[in-house]
């Protein structure tokens, strides 16, 4: 699998999606070790606890401008097929995993995972794509 | 939709890649439809028909 580098939504989307990763992982290792140690209280932990979160929003602000900026019409219909397998996925293990969870079957599980799931199913339209397109979609 | 752009591209020896270049999209957009995996929009179905010099039912034919 290659990226095409020299265009320049890839760049940018790259840039903004590990920028926004490494903000979201950076900003909970900070958080869990200041809020656990108790070197905060109040609205500060607050605070602290939505850095991660809102760094997380940058990474589907990065697939959105993919699509927006992205000027070849296959690789943006690529992309956006991706979009509707991430997001299908997903909504499919959140529906699933809902149930079973309100009959007790299985453990209550942080909503964080489905944010996990989406970018699965994301790479996995990706894969998709290669079989059936003949091109990754935002790693041609 | 079937298309004669791998031969009219074969006529002109391009490479799909010089084709791309003229077309401003990608190498694997141009593969796609060559191959008949995507069909391209009415824009860019002209643009084509400007690269080649033909018109567009010249180039793309009906099933």
């Amino acid at each position: 699998m290659e990226f095409n580098f020299s265009s320049r939504p890839n760049r940018r989307f790259l840039l903004r999606l590990w920028g926004s990763m490494a903000m979201a992982l950076l900003s909970a290792v900070a958080a869990d070790y200041v809020i656990k140690n108790g070197f905060a209280d109040g609205a500060l932990i607050w605070v602290l606890a939505l850095i991660p979160g809102i760094a997380m929003v940058g990474a589907f602000y990065a697939v959105g401008m993919l699509i927006i900026e992205q000027k070849d019409e296959f690789i943006r219909m690529l992309v956006l097929r991706q979009l509707v397998m991430g997001t299908g996925i997903a909504l499919s293990f959140a529906a699933i995993w809902g149930f079973l969870e309100n009959f007790g079957l299985v453990d209550q599980i942080t909503t964080l995972y489905f944010v996990a799931v989406f970018f699965g199913g994301f790479g996995f339209g990706a894969v998709v794509n290669r079989l059936t397109h003949g091109a990754w979609g935002e790693m041609s | 939709m079937k298309n004669r752009l791998r031969v009219l591209r074969a006529e002109r020896d391009w490479r799909q890649l010089d084709l791309a270049e003229q077309l401003g999209i990608s190498r694997q957009s141009v593969n796609a439809i060559e191959t008949g995996k995507y069909d391209p929009s009415l824009p860019l179905a002209f643009r084509i028909a400007e690269v080649f010099t033909l018109p567009i039912e010249e180039i793309f034919l009906r099933d």
